[in-house]
């Protein structure tokens, strides 16, 4: 089976690794870069749960090859301090914070993803009305929180 | 004096900090290299004989670690459990691997095992199996036919379970009656849909050697037992640990067959072995929820009274048994909600067709019997052209009558008393919020907008299962674990329970850890379900935090050489009476009795068993206003309003947040979600592309009230919050689509989801769709 | 569902790439945003031998105005046609139609013209493709070829093995638009979308969903030029529209033919309504 050598920084830490050209992005962060935040809920790019940022676009994890990130750089859930554009390792993010205060997670499978894409759209689209918050979360699914209180905790952090 | 964690604060969740950072462990984050993957085979056919299975494509393939088949099973292994079952039940369980025949697609049929998951699935596709098709069951209707194809002949009929109930006397009121209503709800299949799909794990534990499984389930002591029971292994050589589980709303609440199968392949190949459910596998072989048809009849007087209800009750339960198949159906018992209704018949019988077995899912038969009865509530105030709100006022049970025994009784909870209530009261409060007598202001001023508020009651059992267990072990420094049987599941119960002891114990919520889902630390308890965490944790947990006060106050009185009654426990500390100089702690009491030489770490290691009957009765009544596009059929949900009633509430924020998360998946049930199969049995979704979820976009404006009636059957005077929300959203949702069509559009009772081409098949069939 | 093996090629240029179809004739297939392609080959209903990645070719993401068309590359991505001023202003329709396609992030990564190869009934840029007669490049080993949309798309229609789509080319149409659609929920995959788009000369109207190929409705669209910028009622496009309904009606899984025939005048509706108030803000 063919693989290939391929150069990847995941959260600010540069790899090298060799992989089968099957190997799908989000296996790979997750079983070669250590990125088990990094969560599969459906495999197929509908629910958002694989989010991450590649070169600093979102991306659906699961519908990548891990050989198309060679030579990218890929942000998970551990590095949102930086798309937050806070300080690492200084506690809880504002958005984290956030997330907290308003109840907007239970079981948390849904949430690395969501927080992820929900930085880079708010570093994107500072004051977002309701209706563009609604926007960006047609890309996730979560099916305990009812989304109210998710809609919430971003609507109390936007600028 | 301690007052950080009192009892009823909006305390924020300590589940939440790994969570938000990606450090929480699910299962899938326990796989090490070395271990290996397991694929399924399943069956691509409804119902079919296996002429063959071949595995002569994958044995010499050196990626293949192992395969596994029926016949390679171990000699007179023993079926998957189902724990609903009566006297007069038939025994249609599953086996871990079919034999001879198949009865749903999904079903497994074999397992291969490889070094990784892509390979494992390589290698299954080239197993070949071999099928003569035999015809299906895909209905309940066609499944009771006297012609119909067995799936299990030896059982003569489709039919396996049937629960009877009666009170008072039925055929006389009905005779009597002045109005007649009868309706029949047909209730599509559904899929929990929880986030993360299941999985499991099966290693030896270094040091003991003890087979180690871990799993994804709400369940995982009575999952240890039913391993032990599978394969042989003495319990005490098992031990089951629930990671983080990913949501679970009843679909892991079975023991499924692949949890098994790692297991097998452990003691079989001798490799750590996993196996991660993938989205399509999910759709196939989860359990799924809600299916049956349901007839109602009610006897009405002209003032409005229902003074008789009869309801005949078909659950298609799919293929076999899985652990609580007959309980969605045979709550048909709780019928009459919250309403007086003297008298009461009904049969429930649980049907197999060649589908996916069905199991309890959030609300387990609630939504369906609560959908049945409201839209009888609203039908009979049409015809007899009483206000909606006014026919419920009439017919609710006041709030002196409990304790109330029902005259049924539903399965896994005995007879149906309830416990505690003020229907009265949740009703007027929920007329306030949504705002009932304005409405009609507000639906005239809509414009092109078409409007309708429906209303309904849900009166739902919580706290089933039987007694749990709590212990308590002591730290040196003073602080407490307390070892839980509750399965975290998503719904924040070390919160909850860690608030409960707290404020039990007058301690810091600091003060306590709480321990659970491992059957090492945690007691041998029922697991997570039917809404019964919070009530029988917190109550196991407060009488564990009781038989840690007396051992303290034994020990401090064996210390400072004091009779007992002058030793005593208050705000967290100990208060002696003469001799003792100052409160002590129990940090405090730890280091005075080491200095006696006593081990007060094993004194004070404590655990009990919450024997009380709990099942408790939670209440509420919801109300909805929807908006529906008569152009395209388009409802969407505006307002909601709850007001519920679960006794005392340990923590608001998070019994709220059960209640939206509730809402939403009613409302899902309502208006998108169907999982459908084709004339040969085939499931047509297989995918979130196919099966609709709801989304941020149709979360509807939410105003939620409590009341707080205690329940006298337990000293917290809690009840469960977990799935009244998801049972009252489909009654109040389906009353507002009623109510928007108008009462000349034939409403296809319960037959949802009321997706935008549903809605205008309805318009259309009253003739003339657009007025705009 | 995890994809079969594959081999894997990261061309550079349109040329070696041409060079691979013409290799591995019929066996390979091209990766662009993947957005349509990998869930396919995680469920395996799609096990190419070889699977080449378009996305490392340079010079192919741009958006060019020439004296009378727009040429799109193949790895124009749907959300940066979304937010391109050209498009919105020379291509009318096309923003309008694209805002509707699955949610940003999808649409960062997702191609137009993969999106409109991919040839999924009922995409909403299918009947943008055919209402404003976009044409595609297509580049093989022997040379160049350029193709109307209604020979790529519909049933049985598809790029022929050994070729790739380099660009698309939309006729520069500065114009009013507005486009609507209905689906299960908001938000999900489209069932019967429209586009009604208009310049002072003529007015244009296709949909997609009714039929399992968008579909062009020319008596829909003179009703709605003619009576601009008043908007005809729901049931004079619907007389229109059996005019114009020369296919059969789509029925599938997601929805059926009856709901799709009846929504159809709505949806043409408001996306008419859409487009007259877009006037009003242009
Ligand atoms: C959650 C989700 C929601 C979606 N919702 C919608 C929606 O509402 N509406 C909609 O229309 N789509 C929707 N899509 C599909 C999405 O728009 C895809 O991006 C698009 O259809 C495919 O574009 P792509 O660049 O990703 O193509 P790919 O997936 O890479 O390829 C698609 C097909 O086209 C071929 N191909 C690609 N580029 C070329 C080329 N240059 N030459 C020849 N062949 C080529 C590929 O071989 C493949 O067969 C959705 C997708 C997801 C995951
Ligand atoms: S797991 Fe990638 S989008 Fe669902
Ligand atoms: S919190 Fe469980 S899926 Fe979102």
């Amino acid at each position: 089976m063919q693989c290939l050598d391929i150069r990847v920084i995941v959260d600010g830490k540069a790899l090298t690794a060799t992989v089968p050209v099957r190997l799908l992005l989000s296996d790979f962060l997750r079983e070669q870069a250590g990125c088990g935040g990094l969560h599969v809920a459906c495999g197929h790019g509908v629910c958002g749960a694989c989010t991450v940022v590649l070169d600093d676009v979102p991306v659906r994890a699961c519908l990548l090859l891990a050989v198309q990130a060679d030579g990218a750089a890929v942000q998970t859930i551990a590095s949102l301090p930086q798309l937050e554009g806070c300080e690492p390792e200084r506690g809880l993010t504002p958005l984290q914070q956030s997330f907290r205060r308003y109840h907007a997670l239970q079981c948390g499978y849904c949430t690395p993803g969501l927080l992820v894409a929900t930085a880079k759209f708010l570093a994107g689209c500072p004051s977002p009305d309701r209706a563009r918050i609604l926007e960006h979360l047609n890309g996730h699914l979560c099916r305990c929180s009812g989304y109210a209180n998710i809609i919430a905790a971003i609507e109390a952090v936007r600028a | 004096m301690n007052t950080a964690a009192p009892f009823g604060e909006r305390a924020r969740r300590r589940e939440d900090g790994p969570l938000l950072t990606g450090k929480g462990v699910f299962l899938a984050d326990l796989i090490r290299p070395g271990m290996a993957a397991l694929r399924v085979v399943r069956s691509t056919r409804a119902h079919a004989r296996i002429t063959h299975i071949d595995f002569s494509a994958v044995a010499n393939d050196p990626h293949c670690l192992g395969v596994l088949s029926a016949a390679t099973l171990p000699e007179g292994m023993g079926r998957l459990p189902a724990i609903d079952l009566v006297e007069g039940s038939l025994p249609a369980h599953h086996d871990i691997l079919a034999r001879e025949v198949v009865r749903y697609v999904g079903e497994p049929v074999a397992a291969v095992i490889a070094a990784d998951a892509y390979l494992a699935e390589d290698l299954a596709a080239r197993v070949a199996v071999g099928y003569d098709s035999l015809p299906p069951v895909l209905n309940v209707g066609e499944g009771i036919r006297a012609d119909a194809p067995l799936l299990y002949p030896q059982f003569a009929s489709n039919v396996v379970h049937q629960t009877i109930q009666r009170v008072g006397d039925p055929e006389a009121a009905f005779a009597r009656a002045d109005l007649l209503i009868e309706e029949t709800f047909h209730f599509q299949r559904v899929c929990a849909s929880a986030m993360e799909p299941r999985g499991a794990l099966a290693t030896l534990e270094p040091g003991t050697g003890r087979s180690l499984v871990y799993s994804s389930t709400q369940i995982p002591q009575i999952l240890r037992r039913e391993l032990a029971r599978l394969t042989g292994i003495p319990v005490e050589r098992l031990r089951v640990i629930a990671p983080q589980v990913g949501g679970g709303f009843g679909v892991k609440e079975a023991v499924y067959a692949e949890e098994v199968l790692v297991l097998l392949a452990l003691q079989r190949f001798g490799r750590p072995t996993y196996w991660l459910e993938d989205r399509q596998e999910s759709f196939l072989a989860s359990s799924q929820g809600r299916e049956e048809t349901l007839r109602v009849r009610a006897a009405v007087t002209a003032a409005g009274e229902v003074t008789a209800v009869d309801a005949d009750c078909l659950a298609d339960i799919g293929a076999a048994y899985l652990f609580l198949s007959n309980t969605p159906g045979a709550a048909v018992a709780s019928l009459r909600g919250p309403y007086r209704i003297a008298n009461f018949s009904s049969r429930a019988r649980s049907v197999v067709t060649n589908k996916t077995p069905l199991n309890v899912y959030r609300g387990a038969g609630c939504p369906q019997t609560t959908l049945a009865m409201e839209r009888m509530m609203d039908l009979a105030a049409q015809a007899l052209g009483l206000d909606r709100a006014e026919i419920r006022r009439r017919n609710l049970i006041g709030p002196d009558a409990f304790p109330l025994d029902r005259g049924v009784s539903y399965p896994g909870c005995g007879r149906v008393i309830f416990d505690s209530g003020n229907f009265p009261a949740l009703l007027e409060s929920t007329l306030e919020a949504i705002d009932y007598h304005g409405f009609p202001a507000r639906r005239a001023a809509a414009g092109e907008r078409t409007l309708g508020l429906g209303l309904s009651f849900v009166v739902e059992m919580s706290g089933g299962g039987g007694a749990e267990p709590a212990g308590i072990r002591v730290l040196p420094e003073g602080r407490l674990q307390l070892l839980s049987g509750i399965t975290p599941i998503g719904q924040g119960s070390a919160t909850t329970l860690a608030q409960i002891l707290a404020g039990h114990l007058g301690l810091p919520l600091t003060a306590i850890e709480v321990l659970t889902a491992d059957t090492d630390q945690s007691p041998d308890a029922p697991g997570t379900f039917a809404s019964r965490g919070a009530t029988l944790g917190g109550n196991a947990a407060c009488l564990a935090g009781d038989l840690l006060i007396r051992e303290a106050r034994q020990l401090a009185a064996t210390l400072y050489e004091l009779p007992l009654e002058d030793i005593r426990w208050q705000n967290g500390e100990l208060i002696g009476r003469a001799g003792v100089p100052e409160p002590l702690s129990l940090a405090g009491l730890i280091t005075k009795a080491q200095e006696h030489g006593i081990d007060a770490l094993r004194r004070l290691q404590v655990s009990g068993r919450y024997e009380r009957d709990a099942v408790s009765w939670t209440s509420a009544c919801h109300a909805a206003i929807v908006d529906l596009e008569r152009d395209t059929g388009i409802i969407r949900v505006l307002d909601y309003a709850v007001t519920h009633d679960c006794g005392r509430i340990a923590n608001p924020l998070l019994v709220d947040g059960q209640i939206m998360g509730g809402v939403l998946q009613g409302l899902g049930q309502c208006l998108f979600e169907a999982q459908r199969f084709d004339e040969r049995g085939v499931p047509l979704t297989q995918g979130f592309m196919d099966y609709v979820l709801p989304t941020a976009a149709t979360a509807p404006r939410f105003i939620l009230r409590h009341i707080e009636t205690p329940s006298p059957l337990n000293p917290l005077g809690m009840k469960g919050a977990g799935e009244a929300g998801c049972s009252g959203a489909v009654g109040a949702i389906a009353n507002a689509i009623a109510d928007a069509l108008g009462p000349q559009v034939p409403f296809l009772n319960g037959s949802g989801p009321f997706t935008p081409e549903c809605v205008l098949a309805m318009l259309r069939r009253r003739g003339g769709h657009h007025e705009a | 569902m995890k994809p079969a093996p594959f081999a894997y090629a990261r061309p550079r240029t349109v040329l070696e790439t041409a060079g691979l179809l013409a290799k591995h004739t019929g066996a390979a297939r091209l990766l662009a945003g993947g957005q349509s392609l990998v869930p396919l080959l995680a469920r395996r209903l799609a096990c190419p031998v070889l699977l080449v990645d378009i996305n490392r070719i340079a010079g192919l993401d741009a958006i060019e105005v020439l004296p009378d068309q727009i040429r799109m590359g193949a790895l124009v991505r749907q959300q940066q046609a979304l937010c391109s001023e050209v498009i919105r202003r020379e291509v009318a329709g096309l923003a309008e139609a694209l805002a509707w396609v699955a949610n940003p992030v999808i649409r960062q990564r997702g191609t137009v013209i993969g999106n409109l190869i991919a040839n999924t009934p009922g995409a909403e840029l299918t009947a943008v493709a055919l209402a404003l007669g976009a044409r595609f490049v297509l580049r093989c080993a022997a040379g160049e070829q350029i193709l109307a949309a209604e020979e790529l798309i519909g049933p049985g229609r598809s790029v022929p093995a050994q070729a790739m789509v380099t660009h698309v080319l939309w006729p520069r149409r500065p114009a009013q638009a507005g486009f609507f659609e209905v689906a299960r929920r908001d938000g999900h995959a489209p069932v019967v979308a429209a586009l009604v788009t208009r310049t002072a000369r003529d007015c244009r109207v296709a949909l997609s969903g009714l039929t399992r190929t968008a579909l062009v409705c020319p008596t829909m669209a003179r009703l709605i030029g003619e009576g601009y910028p008043r908007v005809p009622s729901r049931e004079a496009l619907a007389a229109a529209l059996t005019v114009d309904l020369t296919q059969t009606v789509h029925t599938d899984g997601a929805c059926g033919a009856q709901y799709r025939l009846q929504v159809a005048p709505a949806v043409s509706w408001r996306a008419a309504q859409r487009m007259s108030l877009s006037r009003a803000t242009a």
